[in-house]
């Protein structure tokens, strides 16, 4: 039984000891840095994007709200509902997607 | 300086000289452990998979709670993205990749041919039966005897007691001595030793 290990632990290591150990780049550091940099510029300038682009709809929101809906009386409630709770409606989307973030989940 | 201070040191200030020195120290180490997840030729993937590593950490080091230590979260979340790694792309073993190794023997010269195309033929055999191993079976073979690390290395960078690597040694090879068995008979095991 323990020859037969034997046997086979020469085996493998007769086997893999010949295949090289592979080796990092000596740069390999600053790599990682300089890609962090990278990713950190591209997640700063979609953060802006994605309050821009929210903004922009929001702003659409309220115009064709307006638009549509001003002469009709019985709409005025629902003007001040869309002007008061669309902020909260994107902080909302934008707090769970930092949450989900938070918690690895994305 | 201990881990968990330049942690510390990084998550208050935001210095990336903290993490450099986070990367700097632990860069091998993470090396290897991708290494032994890939399989012996995957080296530039690997490389391309600890730099993933590192930025994960980098975006994740804020949900570090300190329960265990940096060192036993880092190699958990290296093995877990090796591992992902591996499901997602493979890893083919073909001659050709097992092959070229530049065998040579102790002065330098490469081999007799014959007895070159014979190491290259039971190398691939031998590395095909350890990729059908389970995979923390396979880890812990390519650490050990591809990467020459002692268990006790093996067990810290998995987060296993001594006990258990030793106990998935034994495993691994029984389960490897019967997959070579299959193919090549008693012989190709026991030497041609009854």
């Amino acid at each position: 039984m323990k020859e037969e290990r034997d046997n086979l632990e020469l085996i493998l290591k007769k086997t893999l000891s010949v295949i090289p150990a592979p080796e990092l780049k000596a740069d390999f550091v600053p790599s990682v840095i300089e890609r962090i940099k990278k990713e950190e510029k591209v997640r700063v300038s979609s953060k802006w994007r994605a309050l821009i682009q929210a903004a922009i709809y929001w702003v659409i929101v309220l115009v064709l709200s307006l638009g549509l809906f001003s002469g009709v009386e019985a709409n005025r409630i629902y003007l001040l509902m869309v002007f008061f709770i669309t902020p909260f409606v994107f902080l909302g989307y934008l707090l769970s997607l930092r949450v989900l973030r938070l918690r690895g989940l994305i | 300086m201990e881990d968990e201070k330049i942690v510390a040191w990084f998550l208050e200030s935001g210095d990336q000289a903290a993490f450099s020195l986070l990367v700097e120290r632990y860069q091998k180490r993470v090396f290897r452990l991708v290494c032994s997840v890939l399989g012996p030729f995957s080296e530039g993937s690997a490389e391309e998979v600890c730099q993933e590593v590192f930025l994960k950490v980098y975006k994740k080091i804020r949900l570090f709670s300190g329960r265990s230590s940096f060192r036993t979260w880092l190699y958990r979340l290296t093995y877990n993205m090796a591992l992902d790694w591996r499901r997602r792309n493979g890893v083919r073993i073909t001659g050709v990749s097992v092959g070229d190794t530049g065998a040579k023997d102790d002065e330098g010269y490469v081999c007799d041919p014959l007895e070159n195309l014979l190491s290259q033929e039971r190398r691939l055999l031998v590395v095909q039966a350890i990729e059908r191993l389970p995979e923390l079976c396979r880890t812990i073979i390519y650490m050990h005897y591809w990467l020459d690390s002692p268990v006790e290395a093996v067990a810290e960078e998995l987060g296993l007691p001594e006990g258990t690597v030793k106990s998935y040694l034994f495993r691994a090879r029984q389960s490897l001595r019967k997959i070579i068995e299959r193919k090549f008979g008693q012989v190709a095991v026991n030497g041609g030793k009854k």
